[in-house]
């Protein structure tokens, strides 16, 4: 390799971390923003964190969460979902994606993503949003395992928020309990 | 003991079965209020080897107390000092049995008054409306109740020794209820006293059996649910109102055999605790077709007391004079259904009697240490799912004298015609309706459900489920919200079907199913919505928070309740500010919240006070809890809408007051402000501006994330008509993108915005 290649191959090395530390920047200012409740200036921010470089999963994440609490579902489980692909291990992007999953008929994705936060860190909360917590996240397991006709994990998640209940996931009967005691756990959210 | 030891030489082996029974070191067997001190019962195998029995028996120095034949369950009492705990373990780990646990006591769920006059508010149209019903079924006398309880005062009977000290009575006699002398019996049992005179000892049985069939239009006293049909008094419970579990079972079995159709239950045990014995016997009348009724408990926990709780049977909550659960109800898991148990701590209906169910029985009941006097009767008001249950009861009597047969059958028209009053955990299928279940035409048994599921962090986001409790869904049930359709998708493995909802608004909405012929319809509230702007509407619906678009930011969540501020507070007590020394509150207060948020462009606020008569507009003030202290804020009247406006800047608690000092003008009718070209091109005419008085306003562009791009006006304009060009620019002249923007005007009590779309 010439010389003069090696410093064209140096360069644009050097060129991309710079913009994967431009990224980090952008998203590290969109998060104060985001904690500012300013979701619009977020949102610029986690754009240009993408734009600076399209792989890094904390950019995408931003605008899922963003996009998420502005109530844009499917553009929310898109970015997560693209969050997901490049850091599978993002735990608040597996949050978020859950939430937003649920409500675009991704029942199987939103159970999957639910289970890691959960697997992750049994006490989790979202730090830039106390809303979200593992209570959240094992309610909305419960919500997409039941759409998904799976009851028995439905009634597992409950019991442990409530270990008093008690159903039969097989039955009918059952499965309303099981529902009823769900919407009675979430409708206690907003209550309390 | 010997004739017991004889028949079980009659038992052949049989391997050993197992059961996964309820786990007894989880409660206090040593408390004498709900467990029999030193007795246990044993379930043994039906060919169970004898020889094991009685030495598993001799082992523990145990002597055989009682047995019930039809379930192999025999009643043993420990040598003294045995611990009950360990002879159930030794006694589960033996081969032959089935299952082994405590003698319990269970005890009638009641709570009596003193005996007033007055009417039966839970049979009116505004509860059970049983006119409507009866129009359509009395009864009919083949129709056997079983009344499972402290017996009934159903005939004038010598008190026999054993019994004289139990009860009171001036001639030695238990008397006849006086409205039960046209009231229809057939024989009975005792099994607290072991012979064939259940007479009530307590009143509890003689209350709960006047709810089921007291004789109606007879001209004394008041009415019971089916008049026409028969009952059946068993005594199982003492004169204090409490008795052995394996008395019950024994009364359960009684009624079975002797016919009854319905077997009323009264009475239970610790909330969560069931009896295994009780159960078999219940399923055992079941089996048999009899339809078994039992109320909750009065301890007002979340956990179902048994046998209410036992799936066999139907499990009844009570309500009181608004349907709204009474205090003392228990509920959870297992419940079925709610009735009228009133309450007598209140008297809603104002009619000089505390709000408990009425009927007739001693005047005169018994209590914890003593027995009724039993030859004197009167009105009383009685509350707790005692008095509930009955009413269940009655109801399948008449639905069963009406054709409807069948346990599967009489439970589906109960459940499946009840009227929702709320989360099925609390309710049940919701309180029964007589006078539709008389109507119920079988639909294939098709009895749905309709829980609501929320996204939990995005409350306006729900699942719409229809699930089938009963019957088979063929095809996706018609749903609709408010009378918008939702669609429905089959949830895989299940009958169930699922939809998906957004909600737009706070407040309460309907939500109808039906499908395989059956329908069901709920109430459900949301209390909480995301929005970007846009109208805010109390539960109520007297007040509202007209938002600009992006006056906050759109992750805001907002609840619009109406709630009584008693913490911060007094009521009838004037609001102490600096500027109004004598505002009385008037009506509810209503949160916006969070509380203390700032709006970046004023909202309007409206409160209604059309409800209001005999106040003079004028003299109404609006008031703002904020920072901790209500203020007033500057407010006009709307007369032509009869409502008090004011713009406000800050979410939070508003409230209306009075305070006959204050002169609070009326609403400038001033303003218009008119589009003329929602697509302009730089310098045409947008928009045109009237007003007929001068006032101060604003008027601005926002882009469609809410930021304010440029400001036209800020300031007082006189009267005059105002036009407004747009060149398309920010504050600073700059050429602004295409896109949505908006034209808002403010003034101190009113916001309007006006949408354009910039082409160029």
């Amino acid at each position: 390799m010439s010389r003069f290649k090696l410093f064209i191959l140096l360069g644009v090395l050097l060129m991309a971390a710079a913009c994967t530390e431009w990224a980090i920047d952008s998203t590290e200012q969109g998060w104060d923003a985001f904690d500012d409740n300013d979701l619009e200036t977020a949102r610029s921010h986690f754009e240009d964190a993408i734009s600076w470089d399209c792989t890094y999963a904390g950019g995408h994440n931003g605008l899922g969460w963003v996009n998420l609490l502005e109530n844009d579902l499917q553009e929310s489980f898109n970015n997560f979902d693209t969050a997901l692909y490049y850091d599978q291990d993002l735990v608040d992007a597996n949050a978020g994606g859950a939430l937003a999953a649920t409500e675009v008929g991704e029942h199987t994705k939103a159970v999957n993503w639910a289970d890691y936060v959960i697997a992750e860190d049994a006490n989790y909360e979202f730090s830039h949003y106390d809303k979200v917590d593992i209570k959240v996240i094992r309610l909305t397991k419960a919500k997409s395992a039941a759409a998904n006709g799976d009851f028995d994990t439905a009634l597992d998640e409950i019991q442990i928020l409530d270990s008093s209940f008690d159903a039969d996931p097989s039955d009918p009967i059952g499965q309303a309990e099981i529902l009823n005691k769900l919407e009675l756990l979430i409708t206690e959210l907003y209550s309390g | 003991m010997k004739i017991y030891m004889c028949r079980v030489t009659m038992f052949l082996i049989l391997p050993f079965v197992l059961f996964a029974g309820f786990d007894w070191s989880t409660v206090d067997l040593t408390d004498p209020e709900h467990f029999a001190q030193g007795q246990i019962k044993v379930r043994f195998a039906d060919d169970a080897d004898i020889s094991r029995i009685q030495s598993a028996i001799l082992a523990q120095e145990a002597s055989v107390v009682k047995r019930i034949e039809e379930l192999n369950v025999m009643q043993l009492k420990l040598a003294e000092g045995k611990d009950v705990l360990e002879t159930l373990e030794y006694y589960e780990a033996q081969p032959d049995v089935i299952y082994a646990e405590p003698v319990m006591i269970h005890r009638a769920f009641w709570t009596p008054n003193d005996p007033q006059y007055g009417y039966q508010w839970h049979f009116d149209g505004n509860h059970i409306n049983m006119p409507d019903a009866w129009d359509k079924e009395r009864g009919h006398s083949g129709v056997i109740i079983a009344i499972v309880d402290t017996g009934i005062a159903f005939e004038d009977y010598d008190i026999p020794s054993h019994e004289e000290g139990e009860v009171y009575s001036s001639d030695g006699y238990y008397h006849a209820c006086p409205d039960f002398t046209a009231s229809q019996f057939v024989s009975g049992y005792d099994y607290v006293h072991d012979d064939a005179h259940p007479n009530d000892q307590n009143g509890h049985g003689t209350h709960v059996a006047g709810t089921v069939a007291q004789a109606t239009d007879n001209g004394i006293g008041v009415a019971g649910m089916a008049p026409n049909c028969k009952l059946m008094p068993i005594q199982v419970l003492g004169y204090d109102g409490s008795g052995y579990d394996t008395w019950i079972a024994d009364g359960i079995i009684f009624a079975a055999d002797s016919g009854a159709d319905v077997i009323n239950m009264s009475l239970g045990g610790l909330p969560g605790v069931p009896s295994q014995t009780e159960h078999d016997a219940i399923k055992y009348a079941v089996n048999k077709g009899v339809v078994v009724v039992a109320a909750a408990g009065n301890e007002g926990v979340g956990e179902m007391s048994y046998p209410g709780g036992f799936e066999e049977c139907i499990g009844v909550a009570a309500c009181d004079y608004n349907n709204v659960l009474s205090y003392y109800s228990q509920y959870g898991n297992g419940l079925d259904i709610s009735a009228p148990g009133g309450d007598v701590t209140v008297d809603l209906n104002s009619d000089g009697k505390a709000d408990g169910v009425c009927q007739v029985t001693y005047t005169n009941p018994g209590g914890e240490y003593t027995g009724a006097w039993v030859d004197e009767f009167s009105l009383t008001w009685w509350q707790g799912t005692s008095m509930a249950s009955p009413h269940v009861s009655g109801l399948a009597a008449l639905l069963i004298s009406h054709g409807i047969t069948g346990v599967s059958n009489v439970k589906a028209a109960i459940y499946s015609t009840a009227d929702d009053i709320g989360n099925p955990f609390y309710y049940g299928y919701g309180m029964i309706n007589p006078s539709k279940a008389l109507d119920y035409g079988g639909s294939g048994d098709v009895v749905l459900q309709i829980p609501v599921v929320q996204n939990p962090l995005l409350a306006q986001h729900a699942d719409m489920w229809v699930v089938p409790t009963m019957g088979t869904l063929f095809s996706a049930p018609q749903v609709t919200v408010d009378d918008e359709s939702v669609s429905m998708y089959s949830v895989p493995g299940s009958n169930a079907y699922v939809g998906d909802y957004e909600f737009t608004s706070t407040g309460t909405f309907t939500i109808e199913a039906s499908g395989g012929g059956a329908s069901k319809t709920r109430q459900f509230s949301v209390e909480t919505v995301t929005v970007a702007g846009g109208m805010i509407s109390s539960p109520d619906g007297k007040c509202y928070l007209d938002v600009p678009a992006g006056a906050v930011p759109i992750s805001t969540y907002f609840t619009a309740a109406d709630e009584e501020m008693q913490a911060s507070r007094t009521p009838n007590k004037p609001y102490e500010t600096e500027v109004l020394k004598d505002a009385l509150p008037i009506g509810p207060a209503y949160r916006f919240g969070p509380g203390g948020l700032n709006i970046h462009s004023p909202a309007s606020l409206h409160l209604s006070y059309a409800w209001l008569s005999g106040i003079e507009p004028s003299h109404l003030v609006l008031m703002a809890y904020q920072e901790g202290s209500w203020t007033a804020v500057p407010s006009y009247i709307d007369r032509e809408r009869r409502e008090v406006v004011a713009s406000v800047e800050k979410l939070g608690i508003f409230q209306l007051a009075k305070d006959a000092t204050q002169s609070t003008p009326d609403l400038p009718q001033v303003l218009d402000l008119r589009l003329i070209d929602a697509t302009p091109l730089p310098g045409d005419l947008v928009a045109r501006l009237s007003l007929a008085e001068e006032i101060s306003l604003t008027l601005a562009v926002f882009d469609a994330t809410g930021r304010k791009v440029n400001t036209l006006v800020a300031g007082t304009l006189p009267a005059g008509e105002y036009d407004y060009r747009w060149e398309d620019t920010d504050q600073t002249g700059r050429c602004l993108s295409p896109g949505v923007y908006f034209i808002h005007l403010e003034t101190p009590s009113r916001v309007r915005n006006l949408k354009v779309i910039s082409l160029h």
